[in-house]
């Protein structure tokens, strides 16, 4: 053996040794994170904290150590380290600000998971946390000072939308719409993003001398009584949503007007799926699959009703594509950066051709709102309905103790025909 | 030969692998777990709960790789540091990160490097003193209340935010800051220059209401130097022949225990309860009042308080009510029955831990009550006198005509 052909050999080992350390390195991070993700950004940077000049903990001995540090010097004995883990949880989701990446505690999450699947409780309606700009936490405190849901309501305040309404179900029978917002529950004032913002907004204006001081006496005026007897956001979604029994007094704003209305909490469900002259309703989980199957014949001319699917699990998308789609990359959900992007893609499609009309509305949402939208950007449906773009891609994990989270993971966007072959 | 070779190289590469996707474990010094082994050859070992460290380790880790937008390690970590301690369902247990943290330990000694005024808004001129202490360096360069500062350092600061302004004047300790200064009548504007020094904020201030012969003492917070800042301030009201004393904690969040403790001891005699303390596993102690520093009362005391009166200055007026040293007048107090203590840890971040329950003398527990949606229910000391001011109307404290509560107080010694 020549002496160039052994170094040659040797790099050739080399690079064989540290590529296969690399993906067991690789391999490890998709069984720890069990995401694609972790798989394709290569390798976990941006762990490591960034500030050079102080100490850096790693978290989960940063963990340990306060925990034992509780243990030790609390007032009351402290011995649930689930409860601990998940307070902890619970302050990183909330600091990222996100109306849709949530901590849910068990009941919420159980609730959460069920309106996947289409089981309602409450009053039967899906509510969407919608976000106006953030707000300015001092400015919400100077309004009563002493109110502590005032000072803890922190920089998130959204307003509360219904979405969707089971047909049928208790919200329905008392004539609540999608469009409607919460005012108030059982007497207590929603806090609500506009009319806080409207007081940022005027408080600023006074300070900038472009609007009179009385304007703004007026407003708090308004507003003081209305916070002393407030409930928050994710509070009163929660007596909305949770629970099978007792009545709810809530008022609706509608437009300028006020609804007011008393509602039994009671289990509810979507309509499963339903033929009706060549119209399926369909809820976008298996059962809804297995009434698509039939229908796809050459030529069928089909109809296919999305709505009432406010929230659709992400798990159904590929499925459903598999059915209505022909093979390849049909849509990108991107995340954070250019390596984190992952495809959408169909392996084996369907080659069969449809004359398909979708139905969407705002009750459109989750992998229902994505269905519609790459099937129609790629030329195989046509869409009827305003629906609203929902291209957020959110996924969900859950903690032992029950309770969970949401996080938004990526925004799905749909390729255009050129790049993904025929159409 | 040429078999074994073969199976050997089929070793070395998957111990290699092997080696890769334990690699995080071995740099923490320690075995992967059954289930990460299991995984890798496709056995799913039923998992035991991950381990709550790890349960926190995860999500962090799936936030910072899979969150569709950028979020800095550090501010996370910090995040569910906060969420940990707010798990325990007590508001006043938290976690302070470095930023945070200094700036309470600001607060709480009272020091900051300034020129030892507190300005006020003077629209379209600059900012008016509407404090000088008189042991600064401002007082001691000719600065006096009421003056309007209209440039510092020769830059005007008529269109400038108060805010602004003081943090112009604001700086290293020992340099210069000149000011331009009108004084009442004078036309032309005086020249000061100042060297910025330690302050010390006083948290005590006090005046003698002419009207109704009454001492007025209103205390901010309770820092280290107050007990004696209280002793100067009274010495020099009680020149004028006051029949009574108002002192005032309205606003009041606390602060020091031991500064409470040592006025406590100015109004009764030596080793007098002033609070009980109950920590884990019912460890009881007693702070105590302590002797030689004792005055002489001859006049009634009345205290001012509001539902932001709280901690040290709901212990100074519980302990003075219990030993009917005075009368309560306002609103009930806030109701924090309990004592923190700041852990210092490794990175400049602390951790501010209930550690303790208080109780007054009278053993009454005053820890506030709110119902599930945080609003008060009960709690805090009752007032002997309760007055309520209307929401829309306002204040200006220490002022008779325009403060509802101190009128009330000053009716009471006229009674």
């Amino acid at each position: 053996m020549s002496e160039s052909r052994k170094s040659w050999l040797a790099a050739a080992g080399i690079v064989v040794g540290v590529f296969t350390v690399y993906m067991g390195s690789l391999r490890r991070d998709q069984v720890d994170l069990g995401t694609l993700q972790a798989a394709q950004s290569g390798s976990l940077s941006g762990l490591r904290a960034d500030r050079s000049t102080t100490v850096d903990i790693p978290i989960a001995a940063y963990f340990t150590m306060l925990s034992e540090k509780l243990k030790e010097a609390y007032v009351e004995p402290v011995t649930d380290d689930q409860k601990l883990a998940s307070g902890a949880v619970r302050g990183m989701v909330s600091s990222l600000g996100d109306p849709r990446s949530l901590y849910m505690d068990a009941a919420e999450y159980a609730v959460y998971l069920g309106q996947q699947k289409g089981h309602f409780e409450g009053i039967g309606a899906y509510l969407d946390l919608e976000m106006a700009a953030p707000l300015n936490t001092r400015v919400i405190a100077d309004v009563a000072k002493p109110s502590p849901s005032a000072q803890a309501a922190n920089s998130m305040i959204p307003k509360l939308t219904v979405r969707a309404v089971v047909p049928g179900g208790p919200a329905d029978r008392a004539g609540v719409k999608i469009g409607d917002v919460v005012d108030s529950v059982d007497g207590l004032w929603v806090v609500n993003s506009d009319e806080l913002d409207r007081f940022r907004k005027l408080t600023r204006l006074v300070a900038e001398k472009k609007a009179a001081e009385t304007e703004l006496m007026a407003l708090r005026k308004v507003l003081q009584p209305k916070l002393e007897k407030s409930i928050l956001p994710l509070k009163a979604r929660d007596k909305i949503t949770i629970g099978t029994s007792g009545a709810l007094g809530i008022v609706w704003r509608r437009g300028s007007s006020l609804l007011p209305t008393s509602i039994n909490r009671a289990k509810s469900e979507m309509p499963g799926p339903k033929l009706e002259a060549g119209r399926l309703r369909m809820p976008l989980n298996p059962a809804g699959l297995d009434a698509l199957k039939p229908l796809l014949t050459p030529g069928a001319k089909l109809t296919l009703d999305l709505r009432n699917n406010p929230d659709a699990a992400q798990s159904m998308l590929l499925p459903a594509l598999e059915l209505l789609a022909p093979k390849g990359t049909l849509a990108e959900i991107r995340g954070r950066g250019p390596v984190s992007t992952r495809p959408v893609k169909v392996t084996n499609g369907s080659q069969v051709k449809l004359d398909l009309t979708i139905l969407a509305d705002s009750s459109t949402g989750g992998s229902a709102a994505h269905l519609a939208t790459i099937l129609k950007a790629r030329g195989l449906a046509k869409v009827v309905g305003n629906m609203p773009s929902h291209p957020y891609v959110e996924e969900h994990y859950s903690l032992p103790d029950g309770s969970g989270y949401s996080l938004v993971t990526g925004k799905l966007s749909p390729l255009p025909i050129a790049k993904g072959g025929k159409a | 030969m040429k078999p074994i070779k073969g199976l050997g190289l089929a070793v070395l590469i998957l111990a290699l692998y092997g080696f890769g996707y334990t690699w995080r474990d071995l740099q923490g010094g320690s075995l992967p777990s059954a289930q990460a082994v299991g995984s890798l050859v496709g056995v799913t070992v039923p998992s035991a709960p991950t381990q709550p460290d790890q349960q926190v380790k995860q999500a962090y880790q799936r936030i910072l790789t899979s969150y569709y937008r950028p979020v800095k390690s550090a501010d996370l970590k910090y995040a569910g540091m906060g969420g940990l301690m707010a798990a325990l369902g007590d508001p006043h247990t938290m976690f302070m990160e470095p930023k945070l943290a200094e700036d309470f330990q600001t607060s709480t000694s009272a020091n900051f490097v300034g020129v030892g005024a507190r300005l006020m808004k003077e629209e379209g001129l600059g900012a008016k003193a509407v404090a000088v202490f008189e042991d600064g360096p401002a007082y001691r360069a000719g600065l006096r209340i009421n003056d309007v500062i209209i440039a510092v350092d020769g830059k005007p600061v008529g269109d400038i935010e108060v805010d602004n302004i003081v943090s112009r004047i604001k700086g290293i300790e020992g340099t210069t800051v000149r000011l331009s200064v009108l004084r009442g009548g004078a036309g032309k504007p005086l020249a000061l220059t100042i060297r910025r020094a330690q302050i010390i904020i006083p948290t005590v201030e006090g005046k003698v209401l002419e009207a109704s012969k009454l001492g007025y003492i209103a205390i901010s917070s309770f820092s280290e130097p107050t007990s004696e800042q209280f002793d100067t301030v009274l010495t020099k009201l009680e020149k004028s022949p006051i029949r009574g004393l108002i002192i005032d904690l309205r606003g009041n969040p606390g602060g020091l225990l031991d500064s409470a403790v040592e006025l406590v001891s100015r109004f009764v005699g030596d080793g007098k309860v002033v609070v009980r303390m109950k920590a884990r596993g019912d460890r009881t102690s007693e702070a105590r009042t302590f002797g030689g520093v004792e005055r002489n009362f001859r006049y009634p005391i009345v205290m001012l308080m509001d539902e932001d009166s709280a901690s040290a200055a709901e212990i100074f007026a519980g302990a003075m009510r219990d030993y009917q040293m005075a009368t309560l007048v306002g609103e009930h107090s806030y109701g924090k029955a309990s004592v923190q203590t700041l852990f210092p840890l490794r990175d400049d971040a602390f951790a501010k831990v209930t550690i303790a329950r208080y109780y007054l003398p009278s053993t009454k527990d005053i820890s506030r009550k709110v119902d599930e949606d945080g609003v008060y229910i009960s709690g805090g000391l009752a007032p002997d006198i309760k007055v309520e001011v209307p929401a829309d109307e306002p204040i200006e404290p220490g002022k008779p005509e325009k403060d509802r509560v101190l009128r009330e107080a000053i009716a009471f010694f006229t009674k």
